[in-house]
């Protein structure tokens, strides 16, 4: 069996050169806002947003889970936007403030498949929202305000387009 | 009766230099299954039509074992020449599948960028879906979404050769290498889907965390690839496999069952999963020696229709969910959106016709002409097989 250096140097770079792809092009996407519609029958929008938390939304309420309750990586301040269907018409769009610290909250502890997780509920129901931008956010230096990551909640689909 | 009909054990698998018509069958009903439950998803759906919404999702098992099959036949003709050729070979290759796919998709990318429904994006924001970065071991973001399995099939065709010539530069044959390539493909997804998959419970969204990453799901195009080995190098193997056709329809009937009773049950265990994908991907892969052996109707307006579909798949699948968006466009501007929009059965046959229109358009406009260049300007020609023109993506 002969081996083939060449071939091997060759292959090997091919892969350096997709790996350095991917990094480039990875850098920095949790800043970038990504939005999610939520079906009209109220289906919940599971989603796992960052460092392992996970977010599920619907009209009723929003649910954070963390996983072993670490509440470490979360320090950082959320900012939670509620947009109802008159905020939205005005220019520019008018938000209900819920921004909040996890620390701060109350959320409840439960074993799933013996793993320990806490739950934080912000129920929703009583402001109807049309739409939801949930995320977090540092402010470096006093400057406001740099954002972490950032969901956006979309449940009425007439909104699609305006 | 307008079942395609199957031809005889011995003729399947026959080397023929026409488009072989029962991938033409499979690669329409992988298309249309993908344009329907999006179709769902984009509508009010009457809810006899939204309980069987769950089968397109084995829209995209069929294609990625479809798509195995061809590209795989076409790395078993053009490895042989590899020790030879060297990288210049899957230089090739690349170059040939690359002007098959990224003139469509960095086109429908830029539209997407403009008319995404959360809102225009910018390229620079989803830098990463230039290099198909989107969902490569994490999971798929909502923007444009539906390019997760074109990412699978970009990451296969980038991969795969590139383990054959790896195989070849320790010194083995093509065909040893080929096999070595499936091997690992077969393996390495599902492995990594037990031990990274984390299945406790609360945290499992199993559509962005599994079946839309690329590393989980590289098996469903191994299993296709498998197929094209027996093809190629197992002839009577592949024909038994067709006589087994009912074995392997129940067993796909078996699968879409137990999606349809617990789909989401799937993501509370890491073995549910491992299995899952693997049973799913060796079932369609299984399928593949009976489609290829499905003769013509006697219909010539629905083999037309058969044929047609399939040569505009590829610009079918990147661009229906942009027609969808336009209808509703159009509905709200013209004032019936009211009117017809929360009726399926005025939505759909305008959503339908708006779809074939964009992507016959796109097909005769973008695809056609660029694979007649890359056709012109290809160096090694006899790379060019009549397989190829049977490749849906």
């Amino acid at each position: 069996m002969k081996i083939d250096y060449r071939l091997l140097t060759i292959v090997a770079c091919a892969f350096v050169v997709a790996g350095a792809a991917i990094v480039m092009t990875r850098q920095a996407t949790n800043s970038a806002v990504v939005m999610e519609i939520i079906p009209p029958k109220g289906v919940a929008m599971t989603d796992r947003v960052h460092d392992g938390m996970q977010l599920e939304v619907t009209a009723k309420g929003l649910t954070l889970t963390l996983p072993k309750c670490n509440l470490d990586k979360y320090q950082d301040k959320f900012f939670l936007h509620l947009y109802t269907r008159s905020g939205l018409e005005k220019n520019p769009p008018a938000f209900i403030n819920l921004d909040f610290f996890l620390a701060q909250e109350t959320g409840l502890a439960q074993q799933i498949h013996g793993e320990k997780s806490c739950v934080y509920l912000k129920p929703l129901s009583d402001f109807s929202p049309q739409q939801v931008n949930i995320g977090q956010f540092t402010v470096p230096n006093g400057n406001c305000c740099e954002i972490t990551w950032s969901r956006t909640y979309i449940f009425d689909r007439n909104l699609l387009g305006k | 009766m307008m079942m395609a009909t199957p031809k005889p054990a011995s003729a399947v698998g026959a080397e023929s230099h026409d488009r072989m018509y029962g991938l033409d069958v499979c690669r329409t009903m992988a298309i249309l299954s993908v344009v329907f439950g999006h179709m769902l998803q984009h509508s009010t759906p009457h809810p006899y039509l939204a309980s069987v919404g769950f089968m397109a999702i084995f829209g995209v098992d069929l294609f990625f074992c479809l798509s195995g099959f061809l590209i795989g036949r076409i790395l078993m003709q053009v490895s042989e020449r590899w020790p030879q050729e060297q990288e210049r070979g899957v230089m090739q290759f690349w170059y040939r599948r690359w002007m098959r796919t990224l003139p469509l998709y960095f086109f429908f990318l830029f539209v997407e960028l403009q008319i995404y429904w959360g809102g225009a994006s910018s390229l620079s924001a989803q830098r990463a879906y230039l290099v198909f970065a989107q969902n490569l071991a994490w999971p798929m973001p909502s923007f444009y979404g539906l390019t997760w399995s074109l990412t699978v099939e970009e990451w296969f065709y980038f991969l795969f050769p590139l383990l054959i010539l790896l195989s070849i530069g320790f010194g083995k044959t093509p065909r040893a290498s080929v096999l070595t390539a499936i091997v690992i493909f077969l393996v390495i997804p599902p492995v990594l889907r037990f031990f990274l998959f984390d299945a406790s419970g609360a945290f499992n969204n199993l559509d962005p965390n599994i079946r839309h990453v690329v590393i989980f799901r590289l098996d469903s195009l191994g299993f296709g690839v498998l197929a094209a080995y027996i093809y190629h190098w197992h002839k009577p193997l592949f024909r038994m496999i067709a006589e087994l056709r009912w074995f392997f329809i129940a067993a796909a009937l078996a699968c879409m069952a137990f999606i349809k009773w617990d789909y989401f049950g799937l993501a509370e265990t890491n073995w549910l999963v491992t299995v899952y994908f693997s049973v799913v991907a060796l079932v369609f892969a299984g399928l593949i020696p009976f489609f290829s052996g499905l003769s013509p109707t006697r219909f010539a307006w629905f083999n037309r229709f058969v044929k047609y579909t399939s040569q505009i798949a590829y610009s079918l699948y990147l661009g229906h969910v942009v027609a969808f968006a336009a209808c509703i466009y159009m509905f709200k501007r013209l004032g019936c959106y009211d009117t017809i929009y929360p009726n399926p059965w005025l939505t759909y046959p305008i959503f339908m016709a708006l779809v074939y229109l964009l992507a016959s358009f796109t097909y005769f406009a973008i695809e056609k002409p660029l694979l007649t260049l890359r056709d012109r300007r290809s160096k090694v020609t006899a790379q060019k097989t009549p397989i190829e023109a049977q490749v849906p993506i």
